[in-house]
């Protein structure tokens, strides 16, 4: 094809491909699509702690857990790391709720824990124990009651 | 915000947005994203090309109307609460004069040193001696100042209240004056403030020192607790506590930290009493402990309405 200019090559990768012509251009714009319409999504998708002296940022696929410290919270990344941060747990649930939307990336179980459900390893009920893994670098073992342990079960199956 | 009791132990929440969808969420059809950025990429190209030369903001400046850039002041200009103080560096709230009194609690985070800072407003400091009044309702923040002996239960180091000198020595070189309702603090082993106390009805007490001009004061005891201090940072005067058991040192860093130019310490421990009463007026507790022993010669700084 001979290119009279800009427009024509827009013209061809996307007017075709809204009009549903079928082409090499439309495995082009899949392919682009697929590559960067997720990193746009992820971009908005970072948990900010901004207080007077603190300044967090953690991507929230990269967080695997949150407990509750009292006023205070630790927040557990994939790095195998931990920072506590001035917010209660329910202020954290708060922003993820705000960040997350409907994609339900994150559970509250009880009082004291929020968890990314990506990083659910292990639920064993009868031991109460709950294991977090990216089957990688981190492991963390927590402990949860029984009926909440259930209900996380039957959450994750039932996705 | 959720408070952390509306779950149960044996409760799971999925966390999504509070607000029901009532319809589809409308997304930007994907090839109208990959229009918008490739149009835009050629307009930044077609733009950068199309800038002259030499065209700086500030050729243009001049025509813009000068009262335009002026910045007006006015009496309610936060700005104005402190005269040596920029906004952007102020603590909290800028409440006006006719607001009942009241502290402000921040919570901060400093390194690993969890950080409670009670700002008193619209409040005159002043010492007490003995035990706090719980009927009392005038004081919105109150702290333990000076340490007492263990031996003969006195008042460690110089103590003036109202004027009248109740102890004096200077084991511990940071002091606080409190003069026409300013609150000094510094460290030196004879300060004539001590004596101005005396002679203008002021109040004098002595502590260790934990900042002085900016830079943390290194001290003896290497015990780790709760700890409290009383800070001035660029005028401003407020009680800081940790919320984590500290040693002397990390507190006080973590103090410089916050940018605290001056600081003594106040009786810090897990038991050390005192309270704080919120915008709401709701009075909360440094300390619990409700069979806790009580001292003649216990003494507070307290902030009253």
């Amino acid at each position: 094809m001979k290119w009279r200019g800009g427009f024509d090559f827009i013209h061809y990768l996307f007017i075709s491909y809204k009009f549903g012509r079928k082409g090499e251009n439309r495995i082009v714009i899949d392919e682009f699509l697929a590559t960067f319409v997720p990193i746009i999504d992820c971009m908005e998708k970072y948990l900010v702690i901004d207080r007077n002296t603190e300044y967090l940022r953690i991507p929230t696929h990269r967080l695997m857990y949150v407990s509750s410290e009292g006023n205070y919270s630790y927040v557990w990344m994939q790095d195998c790391s931990k920072q506590m941060v001035s917010l209660q747990l329910g202020q954290i649930e708060d922003r993820l709720a705000d960040l997350m939307g409907d994609d339900c990336e994150f559970v509250r179980i009880g009082k004291s824990l929020i968890v990314n459900i990506d990083f659910v390893h292990q639920i064993d009920i009868s031991k109460q124990k709950l294991v977090l893994s990216d089957c990688f670098r981190c492991k963390y073992d927590l402990t949860a009651s029984r009926e909440a342990l259930l209900k996380l079960k039957s959450y994750i199956m039932s996705k | 915000m959720k408070e952390t009791n509306d779950i149960y132990d044996d409760e799971i929440r999925i966390i999504k947005r509070e607000q029901p969808k009532t319809e589809e969420k409308k997304r930007f059809p994907k090839w109208l994203i990959v229009v918008l950025i490739v149009v835009g990429v050629l307009l930044l190209c077609g733009l950068l090309l199309l800038i002259p030369y030499g065209k700086t903001p500030h050729a243009t400046a001049h025509l813009m109307d000068p009262d335009m850039t002026e910045e007006i002041e006015t009496v309610f200009d936060p700005v104005d609460v402190s005269e040596n103080l920029p906004s952007s560096t102020w603590f909290g709230d800028y409440p006006d004069t006719t607001v009942l009194g009241y502290t402000q609690r921040i919570d901060t985070l400093l390194g690993q040193v969890a950080l409670s800072v009670y700002i008193p407003y619209n409040a005159q400091p002043e010492l007490i001696l003995g035990p706090l009044d719980l009927e009392d309702k005038t004081i919105i923040l109150a702290a333990q100042a000076a340490d007492i002996r263990r031996d003969n239960k006195e008042i460690v180091g110089s103590f003036v209240i109202g004027g009248r000198k109740i102890s004096e020595g200077i084991s511990k070189t940071g002091y606080c004056a409190i003069l026409d309702g300013e609150v000094i603090i510094g460290m030196a082993k004879n300060s004539p403030l001590y004596d101005e106390a005396i002679a203008k009805g002021g109040y004098f007490f002595r502590q260790y020192p934990l900042v002085s001009e900016g830079k943390w004061i290194e001290n003896n005891p290497q015990n780790i607790t709760k700890r409290k201090a009383l800070c001035e940072r660029q005028g401003q005067v407020f009680v800081v506590e940790s919320q984590t058991n500290e040693s002397f040192k990390s507190f006080a860093q973590a103090l410089v930290e916050l940018g605290v130019n001056n600081a003594i310490y106040l009786v810090g421990s897990h038991s050390s009493y005192g309270w704080w009463v919120n915008q709401e007026q709701h009075r909360d507790f440094f300390c619990d402990s409700i069979k806790r022993r009580t001292y003649a010669n216990e003494n507070y700084i307290v902030w009253r309405r």
